[in-house]
């Protein structure tokens, strides 16, 4: 899940916001981490880049809980 | 109790018809035909004043930076309007009368952007009846109740506010808001119909959300994505789903239950298919000083598949020219990779896109600079004077480009 934290947070500091320093599992991508539909194309590229996996191709994921249950399904190893 | 007119739940916002109505036929004297604001309700605002003067009105994205409204309004003729004209009050009892007006206003179009072929965006101008076309004004429509997932300076937004403001129904903001709020909204009000594009609703999606209420969802300004399509029926059980096919350049044309379209007998003679390109009569196009019309016929740069010839049906396929989509959003990566250049030490820009399971397609690109920049810097450089939508996320660097045997930079 770290590698994943920071990937968000490299989004986060790209688009000119903080850094999130403690990460909930439940936590939604749009409305806690604020990601817009633009932050989440970045998302699934830059996950895509590290482990190989679309985890928006069968679908969209909400939370964080479900980026890693995607990743463990779609034989994802973080 | 007075009829609400709009409400922004992001900004506690609740506007009543009365209230609206009192503040257009107050401002009369104060209009400004080129409107560049932030709130939603201030361009309904000065779009309806402009149409009770019959005074042209210039709409520009509120996320458009100063200086590229500074740029399209050095290309625009400056309007009159400084003397005082006087005009009918209106309000609810009289918005069929103002209705009427509008048909046959002489003056009055509004100008809107779209992203041309050249680093400039284009000016494209509608008149009241070409944006008219598709409006659905009478009795039946009266308890309609909308979901407005566009921007109102963009042609979807626009005639989704002029449905719902002409059959004094309430409209409700969900452009760039939060699922949660909308899901609230849909319950509160009683959300009869929503309008977005294919992305929209890709990202409003739940299994663990019904609405009862919806009885219709409309698609449009992008490519119809049948798998969110079907997704939607268990979401929104009783709702029947529209694909409208529409451009800043022509408003709506075609509307199909699916991605496939067929021609009515009414359009037949407006639309060709050349080389699987389809061309739209002039006579269907707004007014623009740049569009290429070659033979009275407007080439669209839309290709498609045709599935049928009598009666005509098709699918699109693809866009022929470079303009990229980026989740209902048009691109054009020449604009940008200007802007690029413009950086201290970049010396070559290309931007491209790559299939995206969330937009369709992301925003890419690769820089050539002789000096070390952060991909920070250039993102933070390229907010102040582009549209979210047109800054590339995915940014590398590079010693040198690839290029086309022809010279030009390779687009894939």
């Amino acid at each position: 899940m770290k590698k994943i934290e920071n990937i968000i947070n490299r989004i986060r500091i790209n688009k000119g916001d903080n850094e999130i320093s403690e990460f909930q599992k439940n936590m939604s991508l749009r409305d806690d981490i604020g990601f817009d539909s633009l932050d989440l194309a970045e998302l699934t590229v830059l996950i895509e880049d590290e482990y190989n996996i679309d985890i928006f191709e069968s679908g969209i994921v909400s939370t964080l809980e479900e980026i890693h249950e995607r990743l463990l399904i779609d034989g994802g190893n973080n | 109790m007075d009829r609400l007119f709009y409400i922004d739940s992001s900004r506690d916002l609740a506007i009543s018809y009365q209230d609206f109505f009192l503040s257009v036929n107050s401002e009369t004297k104060k209009f400004n035909p080129h409107c560049h604001e932030s709130n939603f309700e201030d361009v309904f605002r000065q779009i309806v004043v402009s149409l009770k003067l019959d005074i042209p009105i210039t709409v520009f994205d509120c996320n458009l930076s100063k200086s590229e409204v500074e740029n399209l309004m050095s290309s625009e003729e400056s309007l009159n309007c400084d003397k005082v004209i006087s005009s009918e009050e209106i309000n609810s009892n009289t918005i069929t009368n103002f209705y009427t007006h509008c048909c046959n206003l002489k003056n009055w179009s509004i100008n809107l952007f779209t992203s041309g072929t050249t680093a400039k965006p284009r000016k494209v101008s509608h008149s009241f009846n070409s944006l008219n076309r598709e409006l659905r004004i009478n009795s039946n429509q009266s308890e309609k109740i909308w979901g407005s997932a566009y921007n109102p300076t963009h042609i979807a937004g626009l005639q989704v506010f002029f449905q719902a403001f002409f059959n004094l129904n309430l409209l409700v903001r969900f452009f760039g808001l939060p699922n949660q709020v909308i899901y609230n909204d849909i319950s509160l009000h009683g959300i009869t119909n929503i309008s977005g594009t294919s992305t929209f609703y890709k990202l409003l999606y739940s299994k663990d959300h019904f609405f009862n209420s919806v009885s219709r969802i409309t698609f449009g300004g992008e490519k119809f994505d049948s798998l969110i399509s079907k997704k939607l029926i268990k979401m929104f059980p009783n709702a029947k789903q529209l694909n409208i096919y529409a451009s800043t350049e022509c408003g709506s044309l075609f509307a199909s239950k699916n991605d496939e379209f067929e021609i009515s007998k009414l359009m037949k003679e407006f639309i060709r298919i050349e080389n699987d390109e389809i061309l739209i009569h002039k006579s269907k196009l707004g007014y623009s000083s740049n569009l290429q019309v070659v033979n009275d016929w407007y080439r669209t740069g839309d290709i498609v598949e045709i599935t049928s010839n009598n009666p005509l049906r098709f699918k699109f396929t693809s866009r022929k020219n470079e303009i990229i989509g980026i989740g209902g959003y048009q691109v054009n990566p020449i604009e940008v990779e200007e802007i690029i250049c413009e950086f201290e030490g970049v010396t070559d820009a290309y931007v491209f896109a790559k299939p995206n399971s969330v937009l369709g397609k992301i925003l890419c690109c690769d820089i050539v600079s002789e000096v070390d920049i952060s991909v920070k810097a250039i993102r933070e450089f390229l907010s102040t004077r582009l549209q979210p939508y047109k800054i590339p996320r995915i940014i590398k660097f590079k010693e040198r480009l690839g290029k086309t045997r022809s010279g030009k930079k390779r687009r894939v």
